[in-house]
């Protein structure tokens, strides 16, 4: 058993020093209450205070003050609105770089001095485009600005006030009533970016947090470090816009974000759509994104050419529009919800109120015992009875989940499925439908849940059954749902991370489709090195090859458009590590030796729980309803024919059904048949599981059915989900940019002490299988003696790297 | 009292150790040369203190005699205690929850290998600085320049004045790498 901290005073360490000051210690069982009293305080916002009650039930640390589950409403999350749109004819017309950059001071000059005026806003000088690779080349059509804060937020009605670190933001915001206005507003997370590929933006990120110290105007979160740097997961960004662990900036410096919203190697089967951005500051990642640093950025597909002319509809995929009936449909707009989950822990301050915990003296990991969805503990959101797409990030720190979708009533005893099209934002070739989905810290899903089965007034939770006490990874069991109505009361109220209230039923235009985005193709002739990491843990410390990080030390150089092979190896026996490496995505070659097929590639070592049972047909309540229906409804022959030779179940989930109504003419007629299909299936299956796999039953092109036990990310991501003993084989290929990034272990407590590589993208044929100094790199006129781990210092770009187009 | 008399209201940085364990795993080598680093401000802003895991061989004599071998100076104490105390305080700085113990004292188990119980005390050094509750861990073999570099960073600051303008932080033109002397503030 652990000491607490009282313990740790208590004991008092009666200690013999060894002569050099003759300090007087004392013995233990000398405890001054004053002292204890006093180091309580200061621990307060460091780690669990003295007394607090361990959580027997979990295993926790500390138990967070009581709260009643699913008593606030989650509103839409706030999407971010730029400062300047560089799109006008003055931008349009410019000829040459030089003429776009002075309409571009023009426009910043009138922003700074307005935002001046108006709100006494600081926003620093004009940006630089020669610190950027390629910026002329993908000049930024919007400019953002986003500010570090720490401002009070409410966790859960019964918390009141606590202190969080967010972002300060230009936002438009929908509240739970559906009023939109525009604001300037504190979020935690932070804004939602809505980015489009094609749209490259410049976003400048202002460190406004307050500095340490014990003043009236300094840090209330005392865990953390106010001294931040930005990633973008898994944005294929330029180096110095990718938020290198040493990139970072303190309280009154800014930093400009340049993203240049591209596919890599321009190939729009690398295109991603589920990202976010997180602090990255070495030694301080997991504290600094626990205090609230980070925040959503989706990508939609371009809807124009990059000259400006409209792309022909049949050629467009995800444009965030689902009534723009050639798109894939994708339930959009306030259809359209980006969820994180982070678990958190409170202790009461002096004052009462609840404020995060976090315990930096521990290295395995942070578990805490409040589920939060976007910073709000067990919200409630009320959906409307159709489709929605739910973007599910895990935000850490280091909890692993296996999500459910559970009915309320304990005799409901058929989990919905999930219909999943992305993993870590990438589109699956096919949608799979899942009873689960298994999510190591950073992974993301799209998933697609479907309401339309339920009535007004229905519920049904997102529950986490992944039981886990500790930073090691889930310990393998699953909590399982229990039959008796107390117990599974019980049951909902301590694991769902979440509820969905169900309300009346809207037209829904929205659709999945059998196929979405092919899988880059791994081309081993591409490949120019294999290397191989292996993940350990050494005295406290969690090493890759036997190392901790170290910024002035290059891993691997890494030759710009060549492909590697990388063997990911995790050498503990018990330690779960999801494994993400920037920039680029990788596919799973082999898993423990097995090469894995793309189609079907999970990296779950579970049996399939159950099989799908196909639900009874009952024919003549199909003939009942289907009468009742024609009866009342004028529609085309033609169409009615095709009702009638309709099959049940499944087949004729809706792609197949849009394929069967190219004969008809009219959109109108093609919704309505929709909604009279989900009608007639809805009146066939006797629970909304069977109806919603039954709608779902999908097959890919090969004609194998997808579906799964558990999601686990599929084929092609940007986390290594590399369990106890495992070890995973990905193919990666880099192109067009150069500079530093890193790899690291996501459970965010390992990466700060300090499981963490960095390698550099460089020239080609310069790249080496060992690691080298950054200096090396260099030509001789360029080094320097010495060299911090500093900004523009020893992190600094190799020699090499791409100049801006205009740069002497 | 180790917390009123050795961190109440200071910069620390604190290291578990033993005489026997330095011998293949030199953190009091590499803690001197942060010693050499912080010169005449440890004391002053800060100080080190290296405790010992294994009181029965290191006792006060040889804990000074191997102090005196790696030159530790004013603000560098060695300190040894009873097992119980010295347990306490390891498991007040390392909270391993994942199945490790700090109190099962295997002074040479620095290798790693899991399932068994090892002590992961010793290769982590924890900074602090008590003022202000702010705390941080760095690697006990790291870069003795990265290790004093960090006890920069905890410092207490008050802010400047209101209208201080924003400074650009980066990032820096590819090919014109600012002069290092030309940047003053104190975390860089």
């Amino acid at each position: 058993m652990q000491p607490d901290r009282r313990e740790f005073l208590k004991s008092g360490l009666a200690a013999g020093v060894s002569g050099l000051v003759g300090a007087g210690l004392a013995q233990a069982d000398d405890l001054d209450d004053k002292v204890e009293a006093e180091m309580n305080e200061r621990l307060r916002f460091l780690s669990p205070p003295d007394g607090v009650a361990s959580n027997r039930e979990w295993g926790l640390p500390l138990r967070s003050p009581r709260v009643t589950p699913f008593a606030e409403e989650l509103c839409p999350h706030p999407i971010i609105v730029p400062e300047l749109c560089m799109t006008d004819d003055a931008y349009r017309n410019a000829r040459t770089n030089e003429e776009w950059l002075d309409v571009f001071k023009k426009d910043f000059d009138r922003l700074a001095s307005r935002l001046h005026e108006k709100y006494g806003l600081d926003i620093g000088g004009l940006p630089v485009p020669d610190a950027h690779q390629r910026f002329l080349e993908y000049r930024p059509v919007k400019f953002f600005i986003i500010v570090e804060k720490e401002r009070p937020w409410q966790f859960h009605p019964m918390y009141g006030k606590s202190w969080a670190w967010g972002f300060e933001a230009l936002v438009e915001s929908r509240d739970c009533k559906g009023n939109v206005t525009k604001e300037r507003k504190f979020l935690t997370p932070g804004p939602t970016f809505q980015a489009r590929y094609g749209e490259p933006i410049l976003v400048r990120r202002i460190n406004g947090l307050p500095e340490v110290g014990n003043g009236p105007h300094n840090a209330k979160i005392r865990f953390a470090l106010p001294s931040t740097t930005s990633h973008l997961h898994n944005g294929h960004t330029a180096s110095e816009s990718d938020g290198f662990p040493n990139d970072w900036i303190n309280p009154r410096q800014y930093w400009d974000h340049h993203y240049a919203n591209f596919p890599s190697g321009h190939d729009p089967r690398e295109k991603l759509t589920t990202l976010w951005y997180h602090d990255h500051r070495m030694d301080y990642t997991a504290a600094n994104v626990y205090a609230g640093l980070a925040g959503f950025y989706v990508l939609f597909d371009e809807t124009e050419y990059s000259n400006g002319k409209p792309i022909p509809p049949d050629l467009m995929e995800d444009v965030g529009d689902e009534t723009e009936t050639k798109g894939w449909r994708l339930p959009s707009g306030t259809y359209d919800v980006p969820l994180i989950l982070h678990d958190l822990a409170f202790a009461r301050d002096e004052k009462g109120v609840p404020q995060l915990a976090f315990d930096g003296f521990n290295t395995d990991g942070i578990i805490g015992d409040r589920y939060t969805v976007n910073r709000k503990i067990q919200p409630r959101f009320e959906v409307e009875a159709r489709k929605y797409r739910f973007r599910i990030y895990n935000g850490g720190p280091s909890r692993f989940y296996e999500l459910f979708f559970c009915p309320e009533s304990p005799t409901d005893r058929r989990d919905l499925p999930f219909i999943v099209f992305t993993g870590d934002g990438n589109y699956q070739p096919s949608p799979l439908v899942t009873d689960a989905i298994y999510l190591g810290v950073a992974q993301r899903v799209d998933a697609i849940l479907d309401f339309s089965y339920f009535k007004p007034g229905d519920r049904l939770y997102l529950v986490n059954r992944l039981h886990q006490v500790d930073g090691r990874g889930p310990d393998g069991r699953v909590i399982t749902r229990p039959t008796d109505p107390q117990q599974h009361r019980r049951f909902l109220d301590s694991n769902a991370v979440m509820r969905f209230d169900v309300g009346s039923p809207t037209p829904d235009q929205s659709m999945i489709k059998v196929q979405y985005r092919e899988l880059p193709p791994v081309d081993l002739t591409e490949v120019r090195r294999e290397r191989i990491w292996e993940f350990d843990t050494d005295g406290g410390l969690w090493t890759v090859n036997n190392k901790i990080y170290d910024p002035n030390r290059i891993d691997a150089q890494i030759e710009e458009d060549t492909a590697e092979v990388w063997t990911i190896r995790n050498s503990g026996r018990t330690w779960h590590h999801p494994i993400h490496s920037h920039f680029t995505e990788h596919i799973i070659l082999e898993v423990n030796g097995v090469p894995q097929f793309q189609a079907g590639v999970q990296v779950g070592n579970v049996p399939r729980r159950e099989g799908f049972s196909r639900s009874l047909i009952r024919p003549d309540l199909l003939a009942e309803r289907l009468t009742g229906l024609l009866k009342g409804l004028d529609f085309r022959k033609e169409f009615a024919g095709q009702l009638q030779t309709v099959q049940f179940p499944g087949v004729s989930s809706l792609p197949d059904l849009k394929l069967n109504q190219q004969t008809l003419s009219d959109q109108d007629a093609q919704v309505l048949a929709i909604q009279i299909l989900e009608l007639i299936q809805r009146a066939f299956y006797r629970s909304a599981a069977d109806y919603i796999r039954a709608r779902y039953f999908m097959e890919n092109r090969f004609g194998i059915t997808i579906r799964v036990d558990r999601f686990m990310g599929g084929p092609r991501r940007d986390i290594v989900l590399l369990l106890p003993g495992s070890e995973v084989k990905i193919f990666m290929r880099w192109k067009d940019f150069r500079g530093k990034y890193v790899m690291h272990c996501h459970n965010v407590v390992h990466e700060d002490h300090a499981m963490m590589i960095r390698w550099d993208i460089i020239a080609p044929d310069l790249g080496s299988g060992l690691p080298r100094s950054p200096e090396d790199l260099r030509s001789p006129e360029q080094r320097k003696p010495h060299m911090e781990p500093h900004p523009g210092q020893a992190t600094a770009q190799d020699g090499t790297a791409r100049k801006a187009p205009n740069d002497p | 009292m180790f917390y009123t008399d050795l961190i109440k209201d200071k910069i620390v940085l604190v290291g578990f150790m033993s005489i026997a364990n330095d011998a293949n795993y030199p953190v009091t080598r590499n803690l001197a040369r942060v010693q050499r680093m912080l010169g005449d401000r440890l004391g002053r802003e800060a100080h080190l203190y290296s405790i010992t895991v294994d009181a029965a061989r290191d006792t006060p004599a040889a804990l000074r005699a191997f102090a005196r071998r790696h030159g530790a100076g004013a603000g560098w104490l060695f300190l040894t205690g009873g097992e119980e105390a010295v347990g306490a305080i390891r498991g007040a700085f390392f909270a391993h929850r994942g199945g490790h113990s700090a109190h099962a004292a295997r002074p040479a188990a620095h290798g790693h290998g899991d399932g068994e119980l090892q002590d992961c005390s010793m290769g982590l050094l924890r900074y602090g600085n008590d003022a202000v509750g702010l705390w941080g861990s760095v690697a006990a073999l790291a870069d003795p320049a990265q290790i004093v570099e960090r006890l920069s960073w905890i410092e207490a600051r008050e802010p400047g004045p209101a209208d201080t303008p924003l400074e650009r932080g980066g990032p820096w033109p590819l090919q014109r790498q600012p002069n290092p002397s030309s940047r003053t503030s104190p975390r860089g």
